[in-house]
């Protein structure tokens, strides 16, 4: 009898230390960042240089919302590539990945990376959106849907990046293998995002109805929820030796 | 002396079977050129071949990951995904040639073609991947889990790919009889065949390369 309720409080244990650990690994990102503002700042003026460029070759013409939706899931993947590598490749360089290796379990330490990147991403999409749409002259039928892409394709592509960071750390070649490694990967993602996008932005969807995107909605979860399973079970095969 | 009389039954087998598509296999009428229609006998068995070495990729990355981590199975697992991007490539070269005579065009984006292209662009990056890791046990690790998460990822896009684009390819095309004696006992038997003993020997020069290297070390 005692033994069953010691099992069920040392499972409880482990959840918080889990739960613990995870935070502290996301918080460590968060301030390492808040401290330097490298990435955030890297990677939106990379953002911000994009969006100049898409500016400068319009040049005041109004781009239709099919091309709207392509070029913000452009700039999407751009800013991840060139923002969300730096989680596990700082850890390599600093050589700082075995202290953590040793402080944390692996699973912790993909989630709160992945929640790091998560919200740089999130952040990034939210000021650029806005701007991207506002240069192009593309009105918003359904902001709730284009909210809901967003957030959805931007967490699919957090994770994915995530785990792809995790493997190109330990290769010699960093740079440029993230986007060829997790662009294939992530074509199901912005084909769903893309279309959605669409939605949102009113093609073939005049009353901006939620329903025109919604089973988009239903594939970047569902893409999402696979990503974010599948990255946790095999992340500790290349995190844990 | 076993294996030459498998090569020769092996050869044997293919020579027939390429005999019967291009000599015997009758043109089918409703193409728009009846006689390259036997373009799909070659096609299809090459598809079938590329996606058992794919799985294949995935099956010794899971027993690397889970059996002990043993360096064969990573030798395994990277063999099939080297022969999975030969026969993905061949499926392309054969369907591409026919796609130009039935469709008008060499490339069409069909979900099946963008589907056989993200695979191959899956492969290179899984073997750059490879090249730019040193250490043996690193690298097989790093690219038995990259293979896995694409072996999960990918069949998202047989969802949805059909759902946001129109095919090209027939749906649940019916052959006649000639042709499916064509493409299920002439060309797939041989095919497969083909495939494991490109796999056997590759592995084996494999091993022999692990051993020597474990020898160097020592």
């Amino acid at each position: 009898m005692g033994g069953s309720a010691d099992l069920g409080g040392d499972r409880e244990v482990t959840a918080q230390m889990w739960l613990r650990s995870m935070s502290a690994v996301f918080l460590k990102e968060v301030r390492t960042e808040w401290r330097s503002r490298v990435a955030v700042l890297s990677v939106g003026l990379f953002a911000l240089c994009s969006l100049t460029l898409i500016g400068l070759s319009l040049a005041g013409m109004r781009a239709t919302p099919e091309v709207a939706a392509g070029l913000l899931w452009i700039l999407t993947l751009f800013t991840a590539a060139t923002g969300l590598g730096r989680v596990f490749v700082q850890e390599e360089e600093r050589g700082t990945s075995l202290a953590l290796r040793l402080s944390a379990p692996g699973t912790a330490v993909w989630t709160g990376k992945f929640a790091a990147n998560a919200v740089l991403l999130s952040v990034l999409a939210a000021l650029s959106t806005p701007l991207l749409l506002m240069i192009l002259g593309v009105k918003v039928a359904n902001p709730v849907l284009l909210f809901c892409v967003s957030i959805l394709g931007v967490i699919g592509t957090a994770a994915t990046f995530t785990t792809m960071a995790a493997l190109v750390a330990l290769s010699s070649s960093k740079g440029g293998l993230l986007a060829a490694l997790s662009f294939p990967v992530l074509v199901p993602l912005f084909l769903a995002a893309i279309h959605g996008t669409k939605a949102a932005l009113g093609v073939g969807n005049a009353g901006g109805a939620f329903a025109a995107g919604a089973g988009d909605v239903q594939v970047l979860f569902s893409y999402a929820v696979i990503a974010i399973t599948a990255s946790i079970l095999l992340f500790d095969f290349v995190w844990g030796d | 002396m076993k294996s030459v009389l498998a090569n020769s039954i092996l050869f044997l087998w293919l020579a027939a079977g390429l005999g019967y598509v291009f000599l015997v296999l009758p043109a089918a009428d409703d193409f728009r050129v009846p006689e390259l229609a036997r373009m799909v006998s070659l096609h299809l068995p090459n598809a079938f071949v590329a996606v058992i070495a794919a799985f294949m990729a995935g099956w010794f990355g899971v027993r690397y990951l889970t059996k002990g981590r043993q360096p064969i199975d990573d030798v395994k697992s990277s063999v099939a995904a080297a022969l999975a991007a030969l026969f993905c490539f061949l499926t392309t070269v054969t369907g591409s040639l026919f796609a130009q005579v039935q469709w008008g065009s060499y490339w069409n984006w069909d979900p099946k073609q963008i589907s056989i292209f993200l695979l191959l662009l899956i492969y290179a990056a899984y073997f750059v991947l490879r090249a730019g890791i040193e250490d043996p046990e690193k690298r097989a690790s790093v690219s038995a889990v990259y293979i896995l998460f694409a072996t999960v990822m990918t069949p998202l896009l047989g969802y949805v790919l059909p759902k946001f684009m129109q095919g090209l390819h027939p749906q649940n095309a019916e052959f006649n009889a000639p042709y499916r004696m064509a493409i299920y006992v002439g060309i797939l038997p041989g095919l497969i065949w083909l495939m494991s003993r490109m796999y056997r020997v590759a592995v084996r020069v494999e091993a022999v390369r692990l051993r020597r290297e474990a020898l160097e070390t020592v």
